[in-house]
């Protein structure tokens, strides 16, 4: 049985922020079946164009060093955590602007690469290549990889697709704040530049990768990705979102002591405690269609500042200040928008070493899991870490949670002792991008 | 369900192009000839027990409509109660028990045979078209019984799963029960007697629902067209620089699929340029509709009992992908998921995310059970179809009245449109939630004389056939708008276009500018009057232009099928070879010629 140990609970009861936590994480999943359909093709090139070139996330190049601090220490970690959110969220200025007025700016998040960028700069790159480079997978050097992404900015005004009068319609749709927040669309998963150069550069070990079994030693002491071109660079970072449509009421879960160990007992988080209706101030939404509307529920980050990577979740609250949500700094308010409407939680390690913060006493594994994103039974006892240990394995949340002997503990348990895809599900079972990169490589190469 | 009647052809066609030479000789050397003989004295049978018939009669009509087509009815969703399906299912069964069940000298392994669409072949399919309303009872004793006694007992079992695979009907629905069964056959086989009094005396002809064909456009459907052009899913897919099957790194769709074989000559009607490409072939196997990927790397097959996926980028000798599953290919226009219907697991429409067919590429037998984490039930029905949608918002899946089309096989000339007064198309929503796509409450749309809906790429539109009467009147072009009702999702389909052109199932490009479909030759009509009886042709619409071009000239035996699109904008078909007994997938850059600026 999972419930708040002693410890926690009495931190909770005293007001401690570091209490408010008996949870984290990113976890592992949603609610049962597949999505198909475009759900990761929203992105389009004149919103490409519109937004210019992704903004580079800010490493801090000191976290390393801080880990064993962090790992200790739940107060530590969220301060850090905190930091990163806000790091992640800060808004940037976009490259259009309508007439002489400012640049309209946007979290720095929306700018990031989706699936949609990602594909035509592997078009791009691979076609530059060689016939005899292309037919033996030659890599990509960073200085090609670094034009790709300054033609991806531009590259919707080469393509038969685009029209004056197309890109002036999107900037009057972005005109006002949920219009301009639908830049990039929907997608789900958006990546850093330095995560995407790195997937590029990566590209012959993602299409020839073989999966070592979870017993294989690392390739070396510095690089435990087999599937990759060593691990990411530390100013790598990817989000994975929930926007839910406007046109219903929000869900809203009480993540309060006694409310959470009930949750984390039943192992589902549920439809919900009750429903809001936040408007646009204090909820993050976005103009998707004239007639749809949608809300970010919900925000998982993760970076590589860590070797394990920094594992961090928000979500909308409609007690925002309460648990979660207590130790928010005001740095995060004084940015705008309605950032001081979410929760966080965050884990950096497969076991919690401060025990306060364990979820149960006897079980040391790490937790933290997203009310909007892990759904499904099972699905609020994970980790973000259990689960992602297993990105780029062919494993999918479904197989982790199905199988309790080979992922113990809802899969929060370190079973794995290399990481194929450096702990993302980018390349397979996720966003699927081994596939795609296979499918150009061989439609360019095959006699 | 796949009960099509075979009836309408019965109404259209001389009697003996419904049913197969080799039955007809079964039934004369039975003694049944006059069952078969002529259409008329079926017909004179029938309106003799009418004419007799008493109250009881007309209350078990009535019994039977309900059981057939009222509300929750046994057929319904798929097909509409019009009495002149409800005949033709009626008269099907009639030839069927006739010649297969009241023949006295034939053996139980003889009547299985005769069951069979080519009666003389114990290799042969079974067919709903044939059987008719017998169809309905697959699954009760008098089939059971009948297979236990023609097989040995490890086989009959197995042997008659396989018949109740392929005609039993419904598909996915309510079956009726036995005792109903043989009550509505009792009455079938007596002609049916006090039917149209039963419906009030009302048939299509007569019932409002059977149009004559004016061709027609709006502006809507130009404005749409537009937009198409650059934010549909051809320019999507474009602007994601995806890989097409053939193209390498050619600039344009022309210079695509020139190492594959070319047979233009070969299969190209007088006057049309286009460039005929053969991309495979196999022993014939397939049924009901083809269907591939948006890229065109992948075909799926359906078999009937079991299904097959060929990646054409794989050598001709490679395995072919077997997927469990009995029919209904459909391919995602987004490139990135495929379904089949009538999974072996629980006869549901599965979809699959298409990367998993890479994933299985490398195994010496490649295989999909539908069962994988990558797959998902999204329905249970047959002639599904759905879209994708270009927003991030919604998409609709599609399925409802629809005209059974094994092409080659059990249908050989035009299909009728009997889509009665009550015909109806069911609309999912599919709406982002933000963790997936969810359905949402169905939306059953009245469409009356209107049936085989396929929706546009976008599914922004839906082409559907419409009854004109005897015929086919044609092709309506309809808009699809979700709109909000009393907090749930209504559909709005209002008339964008009229396009008339007789033929099967049509399929909208990626740019939905063109329309294609596979026309049945009639002689009758004044356009194909010097084609051979018993072929099919390719057929491509271009809803700006209106210009409509018959791309093929398929020799008597020869059909060509169920034509469709890839992204870029070239046109997939398959030709069903009776004669020689081979199919093979073609495709034509015609759309990309007529589609150039």
């Amino acid at each position: 049985m999972t419930r708040l140990n002693g410890e926690t609970a009495r931190a909770l009861a005293g007001g401690i922020v570091a209490a408010a936590l008996a949870a984290h994480g990113f976890g592992c999943g949603t609610r049962g079946g597949e999505s198909f359909g475009a759900l990761e093709q929203d992105a389009q090139p004149i919103d490409r164009l519109l937004m210019g070139k992704a903004s580079a996330y800010p490493a801090d190049s000191s976290l390393r060093a801080r880990l064993p601090q962090l790992d200790a220490s739940i107060a530590e970690r969220r301060k850090m955590a905190w930091a990163v959110v806000e790091k992640v969220v800060a808004p940037v200025p976009l490259a259009a602007r309508a007439g002489s007025g400012p640049h309209p700016r946007l979290p720095r998040f929306q700018t990031w690469y989706s699936r949609d960028d990602v594909l035509p700069m592997f078009d791009q790159l691979f076609r530059a290549l060689r016939a005899s480079q292309q037919q033996t997978r030659a890599r990509f050097d960073d200085a090609e990889i670094t034009r790709a992404f300054a033609w991806n900015a531009t590259m919707a005004r080469s393509l038969t697709s685009f029209t004056e009068t197309r890109r002036t319609d999107r900037l009057h749709e972005i005109g006002n704040p949920a219009g301009l927040h639908s830049l990039g669309k929907d997608a789900r998963t958006l990546m850093s530049p330095a995560f995407v150069g790195h997937l590029l550069r990566s590209y012959p070990e993602i299409i020839a990768c073989t999966i070592p079994g979870k017993d294989a030693a690392p390739t070396s002491d510095v690089n435990f990705a087999p599937c990759l071109d060593g691990e990411f660079p530390a100013d790598a970072a990817a989000v994975k979102m929930r926007w839910m449509p406007a046109s219903e009421p929000l869900p809203t879960y009480d993540t309060s002591q006694g409310a959470l160990s009930k949750k984390l007992e039943a192992g589902d988080f549920g439809p919900g405690d009750g429903l809001a209706t936040p408007d646009e101030s204090a909820i993050y939404t976005m103009q998707l269609t004239p007639e749809t509307s949608m809300r970010l529920a919900a925000l998982h980050i993760m970076t590589k500042e860590l070797r394990d990577w920094a594992w961090i979740t928000i979500w909308w609250s409609n007690e925002p200040e309460t648990d979660f949500g207590r130790d928010r700094p005001a740095s995060l308010r004084a940015l705008g928008g309605p950032w001081d409407h979410y929760k966080m939680c965050v884990v950096t390690a497969f076991d919690e070493k401060d025990r306060s913060a364990r979820v149960d006493s006897a079980d040391p594994a790490s937790w933290c899991s997203n009310p909007y994103l892990e759904q499904g039974a099972g699905a609020a006892k994970t980790s973000c870490i259990g689960c992602h240990q297993h990105g780029g394995t062919g494993e999918s949340t479904a197989s982790v949670l199905a199988d309790g002997a080979r992922f113990p503990a809802h899969g929060r348990e370190k079973v794995r002792a290399n990481f194929p895809g450096d702990y993302t599900f980018t390349t397979s079972t996720g966003l699927d991008l081994a596939s795609d990169f296979r499918a150009k490589v061989e439609a360019l190469t095959s006699p | 369900m796949r009960l099509s009647p075979m009836a309408s052809v019965v109404s259209l066609v001389p009697f003996v192009v419904a049913v197969p030479p080799a039955l007809a000789l079964v039934m004369a050397s039975s003694g049944l000839g006059c069952v078969g003989s002529s259409i008329s004295q079926e017909d004179d049978r029938a309106a003799a027990l009418e004419q007799g018939a008493t109250a009881d009669d007309l209350a078990l009509a009535k019994q039977a409509l309900a059981q057939l087509g009222g509300e929750g009815g046994t057929c319904r969703g798929c097909h509409t109660a019009t009495p002149e399906n409800i005949r033709a299912w009626g008269k099907a069964m009639q030839v069927v028990d006739a010649a297969c069940f009241a023949t006295t000298t034939l053996s139980p392994k003889q009547r299985v045979d005769c069951l069979r669409i080519t009666p003389s072949d114990s290799a042969s399919d079974f067919s709903p078209r044939k059987l008719g309303f017998y169809a309905a009872g697959a699954s009760f004793a008098q089939t059971r019984d009948l297979f236990k006694a023609a097989f040995p007992a490890a086989q009959w079992n197995a042997r008659w799963t396989d018949f109740q695979n392929q005609v039993g009907m419904p598909q996915g629905g309510t079956p009726m029960d036995e005792a109903a069964f043989t009550k509505v056959k009792g009455w079938m086989l007596r002609g049916m007697p006090q039917l149209d009094q039963a419906i009030g005396g009302r048939s299509t002809a007569d019932g409002g629902t059977a149009d004559s064909c004016v061709e027609s456009t709006t502006p809507e459907l130009a404005a749409h067209l537009t937009a198409m052009r650059t934010q549909g899913w051809a320019a999507r897919l474009n602007d994601q620089s995806t890989p097409m099957f053939g193209c390498g790194a050619a600039a344009s769709p022309l210079a695509c699929l020139t190492a594959q074989t070319d047979i233009t000559a070969q299969v190209t009607a007088a006057g049309v340029v286009q460039t005929v490409r053969k991309l495979h072939e196999q022993p014939l196997a397939s049924h009901y509709w083809v269907r591939s990927s948006a890229d065109g790397r992948y075909v799926g097959f359906g078999l009937n009992t079991a299904s097959i996926i060929k990646d054409l980028t794989k050598p001709a000798t490679a395995p072919l992908i077997k997927v469990a599953a009995k029919y209904d290919p459909f391919f995602l226009p987004s490139n990135d998921g495929f379904a089949f219907a009538g999974a072996a697991s629980d006869n549901t429409i599965r979809l699959c995310r298409q990367s998993l067919l890479g994933d299985i590429a490398g195994q010496t037998a490649p295989a999909v059970s539908l069962l994988e984490p990558k797959c998902s039930v999204v329905g249970r029905a047959v002639y599904q179809s759905i879209g994708s949608a270009l927003d991030g918002a919604r998409y609709f899946v599609t399925f409802g009245d629809h005209e059974n089309d094994d092409g080659g096989h059990d249908v050989k000339a035009p299909l009728p449109a009997n889509f009665g007064a009550g015909a109806r198309t069911t609309f999912i929503p599919m709406v982002n939630d933000g963790a997936a796509y969810r359905a949402e409450t169905p939306v059953q749309q009245s469409m009356p004389g209107e049936g085989d809906v396929v929706l546009s790429p976008s599914t922004k539109l839906l082409v559907d056939r419409f009854s004109g009467g005897a015929k086919q009147g044609g092709y309506r072009v309809r808009a699809v708008r979700a709109v909000a009702a009393n907090g749930a999702t209504a559909v709005e389909t209002p008339l964008r276009a009229q396009v008339c052109l007789k033929g099967a199932k049509a399929t909208f490009s990626f740019d939905e500018r063109f329309l294609a479909t596979h026309q049945y030759v009639d002689r009758s009509e004044s356009d194909q009057a010097a084609l051979p009886q018993g072929s099919s042709n390719i057929v491509v619409a271009d809803l700006v232009t209106g210009k409509k071009v018959r791309l093929t000239k398929m020799n008597a035996g020869q059909y060509a099928l169920y034509p469709h699109f890839r992204a870029d904008g070239w046109l997939y078909f398959l030709v069903r070879d009776m004669n020689t007994r081979v199919e093979y997938v073609a495709a034509t850059d015609v759309a990309v010629r007529l589609g150039a600026p």
